[in-house]
């Protein structure tokens, strides 16, 4: 089985092969032969080259790989099978900057700073969001109008809920 | 004698008062909000009660409904742990008005370390030193500028009710003062209610040194060491330990009779924190007290063999203290991490969700303090506090070396954690030279704190888990290629 590591748009080829212990890798022109024991969903010990490693992994629908290594950091894997790599490569030339500004986690506005029709600068605060006990402010992708906004002070926000929408400044006539 | 402890808290305090509660064969009942119903302390405790909404406002703050539940339940105690009611002095008022005890100091006491205007005013007045700059609130930014001019700048804006740094700013300038004033003043109005905020002279690159002490209810009191919190972010402490390399036998003893004798001059009983400044020439100054059990209590309980909870319950009693200041040694050294849900990359933004995975550090002189479980989610509601990892060692070396190994060995996923910046953070040379002040955390994130590099083990891991995952599922469709999502790339502020 073929898949593609993504890293900052730079695709990587790792190929899979199935063998009694574990697989046979070939990454990047180098060979492995690697011993895999599932512990439990999530945990599995690697052997490579004599050397042990204990990863606990997770993926969420539409997000990265997340593994945890021995050295006690975490590594973000973005993996595509070859068909999503395809696909990719279509989407890309396509995609634009919304101007629509989500909050990154659930929690309460306690102010929107701006109204519709309002000119704002790149990095401008929009709306303060407060999660956790920590106020945090939501700002502006780059200079532009307010086109609208979606919350008012008091409310909950859901976890990517959209809560103002910035026209980039010049957009209209491109 | 104590029979019966509510905990009028949540999360690991909750978890760990109980657990000593068990020790000493005390019931404990628990309470909890709508959303912590599946909650460890609620799952550990003898009783529970459910007391309302999940907003803290709807339940771990409603005196009335905890009060309540204690009655009902015939707890003749209430434990406050920390944050939430604990340094209430209605709350402990509530609690003496109604014959429970609250395990604690009296409301009077509370109420005098409470304000931080009213704190430093007694504590001038018991000869105990104070930063120099204002002793009341400022009327407004037209006398901040003023006294700021007064004092000398560098100055220092505090929340007069506050605490956990809100409500704090650093004033430069003249030109800074009168927006400083009026985002520290709704800043603290906001969180505490009340708006006030005073002045002190700021000390360029204090430590932030405490005193722990225990005072009987006959005034009997001993200091049982000091903690090191310089390593902080935005005032909230992330690494402690203790003892702190800085502090010598000399300035031990001078710090730990200082704190006893501004305990006394409240008529303070139970346990308790004096938080001093200290600056580069280890001058010390009273900066607040605060009349509760402390998030790190766990590094003194480390070096003392104490346990502070079950102390606290015996002066509680009204017994005196079994211990004396002549009995009193530190032995080793101990450090506690904080384990928080917040991504170091994106400015320490708050990052609530649901635990897939949890593996716990083992083995020798590791202790974790934590309600966290696989399944479990850390809501936005309440702190983002995750887990606090104490490691002991018989001097500095091993007692960091001891807890650099815990941090790699604890596994959490599902959601962001500093686990690893905490890792990169205690492994500094400074930190490691115990060489570092209050400004050394945003130092280090802006110059030198990185993302980890790229792993060939997380990489094959990575594949064999997709390949094992779509073999099990042959039916399902490839999922849609996983370009990011255009809110990653926002800016977060605070």
């Amino acid at each position: 089985m073929r898949y593609i590591i993504l890293k900052n748009d730079d695709e990587t080829v790792i190929e899979l092969s199935p063998i009694e212990t574990g697989y046979d890798v070939q990454i990047g022109g180098e060979k492995h032969k690697v011993s895999v024991a599932k512990i439990t969903d999530g945990a599995y010990s690697l052997i490579m080259d004599g050397k042990s490693f204990e990863l606990a992994i997770h993926k969420e629908q539409g997000e990265p790989y997340i593994v945890h290594l021995p050295d006690g950091a975490i590594r973000k894997v973005e993996l595509l099978t070859p068909i999503e790599a395809v696909a990719r490569k279509h989407k890309k030339s396509s995609g634009k900057g919304s101007g629509e500004v989500k909050s990154p986690m659930p929690g309460r506005i306690v102010k929107v700073l701006v109204a519709k029709g309002q000119n704002v600068k790149a990095g401008e605060a929009l709306v303060v969001v407060e999660a956790m006990k920590m106020q945090n402010q939501l700002v502006s992708p780059f200079d532009g109008l307010v086109k609208e906004t979606r919350v008012k002070d008091g409310e909950s926000v859901e976890r990517n809920g959209v809560v103002a929408v910035v026209e980039k400044t010049g957009a209209a006539d491109q | 004698m104590i029979k019966k402890v509510l905990i009028a808290n949540r999360g690991e305090i909750a978890l760990r008062i109980i657990r000593t509660l068990k020790d000493m064969g005390i019931e404990s009942v628990a309470v909890y909000s709508d959303v912590d119903r599946n909650s460890r302390h609620v799952r550990i405790a003898d009783e529970a009660y459910h007391i309302g909404g999940s907003l803290s406002s709807e339940s771990y703050l409603r005196m009335d409904k905890i009060i309540d539940v204690a009655k009902k339940s015939g707890a003749d105690a209430i434990h406050p742990g920390y944050g939430f009611l604990s340094e209430n002095d209605l709350f402990a008022k509530a609690c003496e008005d109604e014959g429970i005890i609250f395990i604690g100091p009296s409301s009077p006491a509370i109420h005098a370390m409470g304000e931080k205007t009213r704190a430093r005013k007694l504590m001038a007045k018991a000869g105990v030193p104070v930063v120099p700059g204002t002793l009341d609130p400022l009327k407004d930014s037209k006398e901040a500028l003023q006294k700021a001019e007064e004092i000398g700048f560098p100055v220092m804006l505090k929340a007069a009710a506050g605490g956990g740094g809100k409500g704090m700013r650093l004033v430069l300038s003249g030109a800074e003062t009168e927006q400083a004033f009026l985002s520290a003043s709704s800043e603290a109005l906001s969180a505490f209610g009340d708006g006030g905020v005073y002045m002190e002279k700021a000390i360029i690159k204090p430590r932030h040194i405490e005193m722990q002490i225990l005072m009987d209810k006959s005034g009997r009191g001993v200091w049982l060491g000091e903690r090191e919190c310089s390593m902080q972010r935005r005032h909230q402490k992330v690494v402690e330990e203790a003892p702190s390399p800085f502090v010598n036998e000399e300035m031990r003893r001078k710090m730990g009779e200082v704190a006893v004798k501004a305990a006394r001059a409240v008529g303070y009983s139970n346990a308790g924190t004096i938080e001093f400044l200290v600056d580069q020439e280890k001058n010390f100054y009273f900066m607040e007290m605060n009349t509760r059990l402390q998030v790190e209590h766990p590094v003194t309980e480390a070096v003392t063999g104490l346990d502070l909870v079950w102390e606290q319950i015996k002066i509680a009693e009204g017994r005196e203290l079994s211990i004396r200041q002549s009995d009193m040694s530190l032995r080793g050294w101990a450090v506690e991490c904080r384990v928080y849900a917040e991504d170091p990359s994106r400015n320490f933004m708050p990052s609530p969700g649901t635990v897939s995975t949890v593996r716990i550090p083992e083995g020798p002189r590791v202790r974790v303090d934590s309600a966290v479980y696989a399944g479990g989610e850390v809501t936005s509601y309440y702190d983002p506090l995750i887990a606090k990892v104490i490691a002991w060692g018989r001097d500095r070396r091993m007692a960091v070396s001891t807890m650099k190994r815990a941090l790699r060995e604890f596994v959490i996923l599902g959601l962001e954690t500093n686990k690893y910046f905490l890792e990169k953070l205690i492994s500094h040379q400074s930190f490691l030279n115990g060489e570092y002040d209050t400004s050394f955390i945003a130092e280090f994130l802006e110059n030198e704190f990185r993302e980890p590099d790229d792993s060939l083990a997380a990489n094959i891991g990575a594949c064999i888990y997709a390949y094992e995952t779509a073999k099990k599922r042959p039916h399902d469709c490839p999922s849609p290629a996983n370009v990011k999502s255009s809110w990653k790339t926002m800016m977060w502020k605070s």
